[in-house]
């Protein structure tokens, strides 16, 4: 790589950031702390304003498309903020929120809560909805072609959906691909890919999988363990190529559209890999546990959240998110967890399997 | 709880333990003075302390660990100073056994905490100690199980573990002892040390067995807790606890509770491993639970103390402390004494969380206490072994 990528800034917090960042329309990134705060960090580095909360924050914030940044706390409330950092509502769950909301195709916020409950509350805080999933839910709801996915062992569909899928717990949010079909990670150590409401295939890894799974460019799904492996699957989950990292990878990659995955690592590892290969192109080396995922934003820069309690911002000429799916955690840098068909256009290329959803699209 | 129902059930643990060994370990050593023989008191966990909790804490008497100064990979060096995790002393017989995280255990007069021995390993001891009749065995990170004499303190032997740590601390009953390694395996010996069977669990094994109906539970850096046949080794179940499990298992009444660095703290039927209930901390979980009177207390990384029922885990209450916890909490005469990582220890009611008193060490405490006679007994690594009693106005 000719051009390395390049630490830019880092912001020191007041305790460990578990939490995946999230970054806002006017480049403010959301870091929620150990500390029981969220900080809201401007794009050059300088802290704009925090929210305290009672509990440790370890779910990354989804910044609503309206401009509502909104997440929850081990406290047991869910929190709306205005980009000036006013609370704008705290919605009282009665169980710690460790799942991060995602925007369904109305605007609506979907979360898991620690009681196994998936919530829908409006963007003005209003519950609409409340259904027991499970006995408590660590995966954040996903919101794919209007119907909302969440896994704890056995899938749940806003459309009905029902479906044993794994052995053992699934922790990692669903990843859509083009056609709707979902792939997750279990601690079980596969790769399942669930096509509509049935498990299509799975793919064995090396170790349990708490990382979700990116989706890239011609549906290729990057997937990683806390053994470290690291491996690229095609969509029909045929191996690609296999990277063995000396650290467990526990945040979800991105995929860039330079070709390249951002993987953190729990030792203290930033590493960025050939999506063509798997080899790795370049490595930064952070104080602590890098256990959430990056947030990957248009411009190329890359912001990691650490153990070492510092918000890291890297410059790469590797580009933005890929124009796929799911090119990291959560969807997009926003981490509004939505995925909806676009039209196809003229001149790209419609994915294999693509079903658009209604008949007033392109031409 | 009240003291006669707490030592009506310290009784009737022993009586079971007994029952399971003929040869219960320490009772040689008589019933004048309270034992409190190895981690977590018996071979099931479930022991942390006997008798009374001072409720106006004083010194009664401190000793200064050594330091070991370790000479890092990539230059620099670290000191371990005080004791360290689990670091739970032992007690019997008048004396007190101390693992030092200078390489050296101490047998102190538990009255006077005055030097009897001291016995150095090569390198520092992080287990907790592990009475055997009229021996003691700790693991160090020298890469050996060591057993010494408890008259004064001689090796009598020492077992190369894979050339890894020995963190995990050993559980006897009878003639046999089993222990965990960071070379990924879970050991039963004998009393000369020689190895009987060895089980291999996926990763490297900082947890402490459980042994009770002829099972050991030990949980693995694989993200699993792991149930073998206590006579053979043979696997019985495995159950998945998603991340490195350095927590120790607790069996009470046909259930294992273990905690996890993911934030679970899980409640598995101890004959079948199938999952019972789970919780989650807001942070890691490093200690071992502590079951009392149907709740189960752990303090976690998050810096919170959590009660939660133990037939259901549903949360009791939630106390925060100054700093997130390694250290198991030891429930005895409805307090909660835990020390946390600013080094401060603290002493909760157990009925409804809220503090009773704090004692600043100034550096953390990672330790677990030994609390007998009622006096605690427990080291912080600013350096410092502490004997704590009641005030004479207390």
């Amino acid at each position: 790589m000719g051009d390395s990528p390049r630490e830019k800034w880092r912001f020191k917090a007041g305790a460990i950031l578990a939490a995946s960042p999230a970054l806002g329309p006017d480049g403010t990134v959301y870091a929620g702390c150990r500390d029981g705060k969220l900080y809201a960090v401007a794009g050059d580095g300088t802290l704009s304003w925090t929210v305290e909360t009672a509990g440790p924050v370890d779910a990354a914030a989804c910044v609503h498309p309206d401009g509502l940044v909104v997440f929850g706390s081990y406290d047991g409330q869910l929190r709306a903020v205005d980009a000036g950092g006013a609370v704008a509502w705290s919605l009282d769950v009665g169980a710690p929120v460790m799942t991060t909301p995602c925007v369904d195709d109305d605007g609506q916020l979907w979360f898991g809560t620690d009681s196994g409950r998936l919530m829908a509350v409006s963007a003005q805080g209003k519950v609409l909805a409340r259904v027991t999933v499970s006995d408590l839910l660590s995966a954040s709801p996903v919101c794919v072609a209007g119907s909302v996915f969440v896994a704890d062992q056995r899938l749940f569909g806003s459309d009905g959906t029902r479906a044993d899928v794994a052995a053992e717990p699934i922790v990692a949010e669903c990843a859509p691909a083009a056609d709707g079909t979902l792939y997750v990670g279990s601690w079980d150590g596969h790769v399942y890919a669930i096509k509509d409401g049935e498990v299509a295939w799975k793919a064995a890894l090396d170790g349990q999988i708490y990382a979700g799974c990116a989706v890239g460019p011609s549906g290729v799904i990057v997937a990683a363990s806390r053994q470290g492996e690291v491996v690229a699957l095609s969509a029909a989950g045929e191996r690609l190529w296999t990277r063995k990292l000396k650290d467990g990878v526990y945040g979800t990659p991105a995929i860039t559209d330079g070709g390249a995955v951002w993987v953190g690592c729990n030792s203290n590892r930033l590493h960025q890999l050939s999506m063509e290969t798997g080899q790795k192109e370049f490595s930064a080396k952070l104080g602590r546990d890098l256990r959430s995922s990056p947030a990957l934003a248009d411009d190329g820069t890359v912001y990691v959240a650490s153990w070492d309690w510092h918000l890291y911002a890297f410059e790469s000429a590797l580009g933005g998110p890929a124009s796929s799916p799911w090119p990291q955690f959560h969807g997009d840098a926003s981490r509004t967890g939505r995925w909806a068909p676009t039209p196809p256009t003229i001149d790209g290329e419609q994915p294999a399997g693509m079903v658009p959803d209604d008949d007033d699209s392109s031409t | 709880m009240t003291r006669q129902q707490l030592s009506r059930r310290t009784f009737c643990q022993l009586t079971a333990a007994a029952a399971a060994s003929l040869a219960l370990p320490g009772a040689a050593l008589g019933q004048a003075a309270p034992a409190i023989l190895t981690f977590r008191g018996n071979p099931t966990r479930s022991l942390q302390g006997l008798g009374t909790v001072p409720r106006k804490p004083v010194v009664r008497w401190e000793f200064q660990v050594g330091t070991h100064v370790e000479a890092l990979a990539g230059g620099g060096s670290r000191s371990w100073k005080g004791t360290g995790w689990s670091g739970q002393a032992a007690l019997a017989g008048g004396r007190i056994y101390v693992p030092g995280l200078d390489g050296t255990c101490y047998c102190r007069d538990a009255d006077t905490g005055e030097a009897i021995w001291a016995t150095a390993a090569g390198d520092s001891i992080k287990s907790s100690i592990t009475l055997w009749d009229d021996r003691l065995l700790f693991g160090s990170r020298d890469n050996h199980l060591h057993c010494l004499a408890l008259d004064d303190g001689r090796e009598l032997w020492k077992l190369s573990c894979g050339g890894k740590d020995v963190d995990s601390t050993p559980a006897v009953i009878g003639d046999r002892a089993w222990f965990g390694a960071e070379d990924t395996h879970l050991y039963q010996i004998d009393r000369d040390g020689k190895v009987l069977w060895r089980y291999a669990t996926g990763g490297s094994i900082e947890s402490s067995p459980a042994v009770v109906d002829g099972t050991v539970c030990v949980g693995s850096y694989d993200g699993y807790l792991h149930a073998v046949r206590a006579d053979d080794g043979s696997r019985l179940w495995t159950f998945p606890t998603g991340d490195d499990t350095d927590s120790s298992p607790v069996v009470v009444d046909g259930t294992v509770y273990i905690g996890c660095e993911n934030g679970f703290l899980y409640a598995v039927d101890h004959r079948s491993g199938e999952l019972r209930w789970r919780y989650r901390a807001g942070a890691g979980i490093w200690g071992t639970p502590a079951v009392v009177d149907g709740h189960v207390i752990v303090g976690g990384d998050d810096a919170l103390v959590h009660k939660v029922r133990a037939s259901d885990g549903k949360l009791a209450w939630r106390q925060p402390v100054q700093a997130g916890m390694w250290a198991s909490p030891t429930v005895v005469d409805g307090a909660v004494i835990i020390g946390d990582w600013d080094g401060v220890l603290h002493a909760l009611s157990a009925g409804d969380g809220k503090p009773l008193w704090t004692y600043d060490t100034g550096t953390y405490i990672v330790s677990s206490a030994c609390i007998a006679g009622g006096r605690i007994h427990i080291g912080s690594r600013n350096g410092t072994f502490y004997c704590f009693e009641e005030a004479s106005d207390g």
